[in-house]
């Protein structure tokens, strides 16, 4: 269903660009409610963009409870955005020199330190020299979730930014009108080997998509503005409330 | 030999009645009160004006799986009062709030009955060590701090109220396929609760509940064992 989509979404824009008649694209990308067909297509958002070209994808799973939402303790309600929460994924990608790069023999040697076995991939987020060496992107993980109503979307946004701000990430000007919170930090002490982080949220009726960016010293909103654009203008195109 | 029969008849249901035990305590756990998306296994045990943390011993996994229709799998302890305040403090795998996601084990813990989330990137944990779980809010010196192992995790002043309650759970986002305790054999913990004076105590009870297919056995009266998936 994505690569149908995908392919779709395509093959419009180009006859759209081509004969300059917005009412075709206008026709096919109707408003419509959101529904079950937009759900679960989101996490391809950024494909094909020459940013993430040689990353592999890392994770690629549904997502049930959306955010994260420990915190149930006996007789206590769920949370808005629990109780609200439909459907969800995660996709996350990984560059190419943190999996086979020269790096990658110490990050193996330091999770087997830790008993950890050696997969095809190393241990995330990456902590360490391959941070230290490589000041771009490393990591991408592209997170959608869908709730029955705003609300519980909105209760989901308030959590995430609490807990963003506790982390010490700083909210940071959006690049991008579009985006209802963007923030940035480091992924633990500023000591150059933990990885720094930028993350996006977008809201598109009662469905938010979160782009994380993470990587070395030089990420910056700049680095990654080509993504995060491409990735929201699909986004709103694909499945407008 | 009407002596040997009862002494045989004695033996054999002696051995019965070993066995049954442990059967029926994980089928008559309760069932925890929970959504759609989140399979608890939880141990609660008392409260009072005097308790300012609490803590477990257990083992951090060794084997785990997070599979295609899952979020995270965690367990952690709990401190809380009547007022709304909640401090938790454990570890997962999988899906986070400020870590997105991880393959391994991190420390994390939560304000508010899990609004506000910090996952700890940098803190990777020992697999299948002996490990200390602990949440602390001491009322005398608005000391707040959370300990996993080795790290120690500061969520700043957080001030609770009294009484507050012991608690600790395992925890996962899925429907099927995610082990909760790390593996099928289960995880063993051990509760404490921290005094005002800050000496550790080995709880005295706890009440267990559990949601198919997930479990929870009852050990002793400071131990349990959770597993399933």
């Amino acid at each position: 269903m994505p690569h149908r989509r995908t392919v779709a979404v395509a093959a419009i824009a180009a006859i759209a660009v081509a004969v300059g008649a917005s009412a075709i694209y206008a026709a096919v990308m109707s408003p419509r409610s959101p529904s079950a067909a937009c759900i679960g297509d989101y996490q391809h958002v950024v494909e094909g963009n020459d940013a993430l070209k040689g990353f592999a994808v890392l994770v690629d799973e549904e997502l049930p409870a959306g955010a994260v939402d420990r915190g149930h303790v006996p007789g206590q309600p769920p949370q808005a955005y629990s109780g609200e929460f439909v459907s969800g994924h995660v996709r996350g990608y990984i560059s190419p020199i943190a999996v086979s790069g020269p790096d990658r023999p110490a990050m193996n040697a330091a999770a087997a330190s830790l008993g950890y076995p050696i997969g095809s991939f190393p241990l995330v987020p990456l902590v360490g020299p391959v941070v230290q060496h490589n000041p771009g992107l490393l990591e991408l993980y592209v997170t959608e979730a869908t709730f029955k109503s705003t609300t519980g979307l909105e209760s989901w946004l308030a959590m995430k930014k609490a807990s963003f701000v506790d982390a010490g990430y700083a909210v940071s000007p959006a690049p991008d009108p579009r985006i209802a919170l963007s923030t940035t930090g480091v992924m633990g002490p500023s000591d150059g080997l933990h990885e720094k982080i930028l993350t996006f949220d977008v809201a598109n009726g009662p469905t938010a998509l979160e782009l994380d960016f993470q990587g070395g010293t030089d990420l910056s909103a700049d680095h990654v503005a080509s993504v995060v654009t491409a990735a929201i203008d699909r986004f709103a195109n694909d499945c407008t409330p | 030999m009407k002596r040997l029969l009862r002494l045989i008849t004695a033996v054999v249901l002696a051995a019965a009645s070993t066995a049954l035990p442990q059967t029926s305590t994980v089928a008559l756990a309760a069932e925890c009160q929970h959504d759609s998306v989140h399979y608890y296994a939880q141990a609660l045990s008392g409260y009072s004006n005097s308790v300012s943390g609490t803590g477990a011993w257990t083992t951090s996994w060794s084997t785990w799986y997070v599979s295609t229709s899952n979020g995270f799998s965690d367990v952690a302890v709990w401190l809380w009062d009547d007022s709304g305040h909640f401090l938790e403090g454990g570890f997962y795998t999988g899906a986070g709030v400020t870590v997105p996601w991880t393959n391994s084990m991190l420390p994390y813990y939560t304000l508010d009955n899990g609004q506000h989330e910090h996952d700890y990137a940098g803190d990777v944990l020992t697999t299948n060590a002996n490990t200390w779980m602990e949440v602390h809010d001491q009322p005398s010196t608005y000391s707040t701090y959370v300990k996993i192992q080795s790290f120690y995790l500061y969520p700043g002043t957080y001030t609770m109220l009294t009484p507050r309650h012991n608690f600790s759970q395992g925890e996962v986002a899925t429907n099927t396929s995610t082990w909760m305790g790390g593996s099928g054999s289960g995880e063993t913990f051990s509760g404490l609760w921290s005094d005002s004076g800050g000496s550790w105590h080995y709880w005295g009870f706890h009440n267990d509940c559990a949601n198919t297919p997930y479990w929870i056995k009852s050990v002793s009266s400071d131990s349990w064992t959770i597993g399933g998936r």
